[in-house]
């Protein structure tokens, strides 16, 4: 499973970025930038956290 | 102490929005009985009420399966409504992928990043507003203050001219709350819609023609010569994308300014509080949303049969999502029923969340947020100088006018 988000959705809210920063990074174009498609184990809750609190529920796991 | 019932309950009829405000008591008992519960009363449509966080938020993830439509709110049956009418076509009428099409029109514009860029001038507008409150110790809370910040940076990011400021607040008015005898007069639901949209129209129209001929840097222009698929907007939608924008950027953040000043003049310890600390600002303003949580439902209707908590939904069966209910629900929030300004995490649905997520959030937040900081910098006192009236209505909660009497510092 990959981390990915749908820039179609995203809309620079940065909540990712803020719950996971090692995994989000909001770029210059204002959106959302996976860091870490395979975020390790111990990221896992927040990566959890940031999928929940996205305001456009713009993060999915995806099969890889 | 009246003795509540699932089946005697009433969470639509707007009188008792204006008695009570909202029926916290009657959406506790739906959150711990009846969760997803089929309300049927002989003068409403059916619908199922669903009340709690979690099925909310389920609700609003999926709107391939839960789909958004012409009806946006229930209600009593009122015999002067429209029936089965299109008023406005717009955002919150729209389902992926149309909505997505034309949400991106303007979103680049409502973002954190965006809105930032509005502070020093939403600052200079809330300063002004307050500084009509100096020569004075008594006013409306409501028409003096709340209703006029949300006003002026929505009609300034349009560009529409401050004589024109008045009509728009009227005409907002009159299509939010058209069952609202203050705004409609004595004409009917229908009669007050169709007269505020028909001038709305025409005033956007005349806006359109200009801004194609002329664009501007401003939301106008944006609009105006903005495109879906390659295409300018149709015009119906175009205009009631003009209109939603005004009402909504308008109405729901003098809700929230006038009723987070109620509740915390009703919890001193919480305003002193804040007084002593206005860096919490930013919290303080997601407590003030969680509480007042000005748009009290959204509708969706099920695309196909589903099962929701339990309960059997039928394709085409309305269902209302009651927001302030999910903002007090006990699993999620502690104490739900105490206004705590520091209150964290504080993960509530004011604003929905999801495709329909509140374009306008970052807006108000920061609107919010200067507006209260400013309340508890330059206030002394504030109290209540008589009763409130609310807005009647059972799709947004509004307080109509709340006289204040107050002690401001005086301007250094």
């Amino acid at each position: 499973m990959k981390v990915a988000v749908d820039h179609e959705l995203c809309e620079g809210n940065g909540r990712c970025a803020e719950a996971a920063p090692r995994v989000f990074a909001l770029g210059a174009d204002d959106l959302s930038h996976v860091l870490l498609e395979h975020p390790p184990d111990e990221l896992s809750g927040a990566v959890a956290r940031a999928i929940n609190l996205c305001p456009r529920q713009a993060i999915h796991l995806i099969e890889d | 102490m009246k003795a509540l019932t699932l089946e005697t309950i009433d969470i639509v009829n707007p009188d008792l929005f204006v008695e009570r405000g909202y029926p916290h008591e009657e959406w506790t008992l739906l959150r711990r009985e009846a969760p997803v519960f089929r309300y049927e009363r002989p003068d409403v449509p059916p619908f199922w009420a669903i009340t709690k966080h979690a099925d909310i938020m389920t609700v609003s993830r999926q709107p391939d399966l839960f789909r958004s439509d012409q009806i946006l709110f229930v209600t009593v049956d009122d015999p002067g409504a429209p029936v089965d009418e299109v008023i406005l076509r717009q955002l919150l009428n729209m389902n992926p992928p149309e909505h997505g099409a034309y949400r991106a029109v303007v979103n680049r514009r409502f973002t954190p990043r965006a809105v930032r860029s509005l502070a020093n001038q939403i600052e200079r507008i809330t300063t002004e507003v307050l500084d009509g409150l100096l020569d004075k110790n008594e006013c409306d809370f409501v028409t003096e203050v709340a209703a006029k910040l949300p006003l002026a940076v929505i009609a300034e990011m349009f560009g529409i001219p401050r004589a024109d400021w008045p009509m728009m607040f009227r005409l907002s008015n009159a299509l939010i709350a058209p069952a609202d005898p203050e705004y409609a007069g004595t004409a009917t639901i229908k009669e007050t819609i169709d007269q505020a949209r028909m001038e709305f129209f025409q005033y956007f129209s005349a806006l359109v023609e200009d801004r194609r001929k002329n664009p501007r840097e401003d939301l106008a222009s944006t609009l105006a010569n903005g495109c879906v698929h390659a295409q300018q907007l149709p015009v119906f939608e175009l205009l009631s994308y003009f209109a939603l924008l005004i009402i909504a950027g308008n109405e729901t953040t003098r809700n929230a300014t006038s009723g987070g000043l109620h509740a915390l003049i009703n919890n001193p310890e919480q305003w002193r509080r804040f007084q002593n600390d206005p860096s919490m600002a930013p919290s303080a303003v997601e407590e003030i949303l969680r509480w007042t949580s000005p748009v009290i439902q959204f509708t969706r209707i099920p695309t196909r049969d589903t099962e929701l908590h339990g309960q059997q939904l039928r394709e085409g069966e309305m269902m209302a999502l009651f927001y302030p209910s999910a903002n007090r629900d006990e699993e999620v929030f502690e104490e739900p029923f105490k206004l705590d300004i520091g209150r964290t995490p504080n993960p509530h649905l004011a604003f929905g969340i999801g495709e329909h997520y509140c374009l306008g959030a970052n807006l108000a937040r920061l609107e919010l947020q200067v507006m209260f900081r400013q309340l508890a910098t330059r206030f002394e006192s504030i109290e209540l100088a008589g009763p409130i009236e609310r807005m009647r209505s059972s799709f947004v909660g509004g307080i109509k006018h709340m006289p204040i009497r107050y002690k401001m510092h005086p301007r250094t």
